[in-house]
């Protein structure tokens, strides 16, 4: 595998280019040999690991940002969002071959060693507003995680997409979104916190399902 | 296996080579790397335990390194971890291979010489865990300067609520407030006294377990 390190006068190429692949890497461009051609015959029906892993990935890829930094590990071994397919490949998977669903009550977008959530809550009120609250346990240090971010994920179901929430710390306890714009709509919601750096997150919690009515 | 105090490859520590150098029982030994052909039931078992462990003390680890590490028996050389394991792998589990579990009532956290709270009792009331105890100031070891430091650990969802320095011997009564929990929750609790200059501690006590209910 080569590194392209200077630019070419045609700019940065990208696809395949007789026997060489050019592509970009982890923000470096590359350049590999094509693969060889497909010796073994294509299992049909498709085996479950075909089914399972684009499902678990597709779905976690709406949450990238977030996984970015609650899977991120000093070591680095495992990429964060490999982390995150491979613990949710095996916990957040539900049903039988080939109707595989996501159990979006096991999902985790976050694992680490900060306070978790503690008696969370959701509810919507007349005016299409999500409230979501949260509490400090007595025997935590205000003073050491009472500015922790707080970071709400909201997933849309009908729209396939991530309502990011605006962020709050955690000693505020509380926080207020306004969803008159997704009536009917389906949302899930998942919450964890951050250090202010954010190099310590806490694991992430479920919150619950809340459908808009219209 | 080669053995230097300083180590055969310095103060280096890692792999160098097809050798591994590494620090056990205060000293830094270095030897070939071995070739791995699978492992045996036993091995599997001694791996399971250490999982078990080292998943039950991440939410409680500031406590462990308190309480074990001015524990006057302790092997030289040992860190705090060191001595945890030995003491409770595999004392603190219950089971047989695959099914093990963590004996709640049998695990370990602090060691030393006072004597252990006498009369020792938890009670669960709307939300606040009261740890009561007798003080008997009478007794050789007890002091009037002396602290409670109290866990209540929850094992289905792996955190814990931690009090380091609580109430003074005299006071006999600790409270913690729980949050509001939105299901049913079983606590386990263990309780310890520690001296004013944190140089004394005595044994951890495990005080029962406590079952939370929404009435």
């Amino acid at each position: 595998m080569g590194k392209i390190i200077k630019k070419s006068a045609l700019g940065t190429i990208k696809g395949k280019v007789g026997r060489v692949v050019v592509n970009k890497w982890r923000k470096i461009d590359v350049v590999k040999s094509a693969p060889g051609k497909r010796t073994k015959e294509r299992i049909t029906p498709l085996p479950d690991q075909n089914l399972r892993l684009p499902l678990v990935s597709h779905f976690l890829s709406i949450f990238k940002s977030d996984i970015r930094i609650g899977f991120y590990k000093k070591d680095g071994r495992i990429p964060p969002f490999q982390a995150a397919v491979q613990y949710n490949l095996q916990h957040a998977v539900a049903g039988e071959s080939p109707d595989f669903k996501i159990d979006y009550s096991k999902v985790v977008l976050s694992k680490g060693n900060l306070e978790m959530v503690w008696s969370e809550a959701i509810f919507l009120d007349e005016n299409k507003k999500l409230h979501i609250s949260w509490e400090i346990p007595s025997t935590s240090k205000l003073k050491l995680v009472g500015m922790d971010t707080a970071r709400i994920i909201i997933y849309d179901h009908t729209l396939e997409k991530d309502l990011t929430a605006s962020k709050t710390v955690r000693q505020d306890l509380y926080t207020v979104r306004d969803l008159k714009f997704f009536s009917g709509h389906t949302l899930y919601v998942w919450l964890f916190f951050t250090s202010t750096d954010p190099a310590a997150v806490s694991n992430s919690q479920y919150l619950g399902t809340i459908t808009i009515p219209k | 296996m080669g053995k230097l105090k300083i180590g055969a490859m310095g103060t280096n520590i890692g792999k160098i080579g097809n050798t591994v150098s590494y620090p056990l029982n205060g000293e830094i030994i270095t030897r070939m790397i071995g070739v791995r052909t699978g492992s045996s039931v036993l091995q599997n078992e001694v791996q399971e335990r250490t999982a078990l462990l080292n998943e039950f003390k991440k939410p409680i680890d500031e406590f462990i390194r308190i309480g074990l590490k001015i524990n006057p028996k302790r092997k030289k050389g040992w860190s705090w971890y060191n001595d945890f394991m030995s003491i409770n792998n595999p004392q603190a589990i219950a089971g047989i291979y695959p099914d093990l579990e963590i004996n709640y009532e049998k695990i370990v956290l602090a060691k030393g010489n006072i004597p252990v709270p006498l009369n020792s009792k938890v009670t669960l009331n709307n939300s606040i865990l009261n740890f009561s105890w007798e003080a008997d100031l009478e007794i050789k070891g007890t002091d009037e300067g002396d602290q409670i430091m109290c866990i209540a650990y929850f094992p289905e969802i792996l955190q814990a609520f931690t009090v380091l320095s609580g109430a003074k011997r005299g006071a006999e009564e600790q409270t913690i407030q729980l949050p509001s929990f939105t299901r049913k929750m079983v606590i386990e609790t263990y309780m310890c006294f520690i001296s004013d200059d944190r140089k004394r501690i005595s044994n951890s006590l495990y005080t029962g377990q406590l079952i939370w209910d929404k009435k």
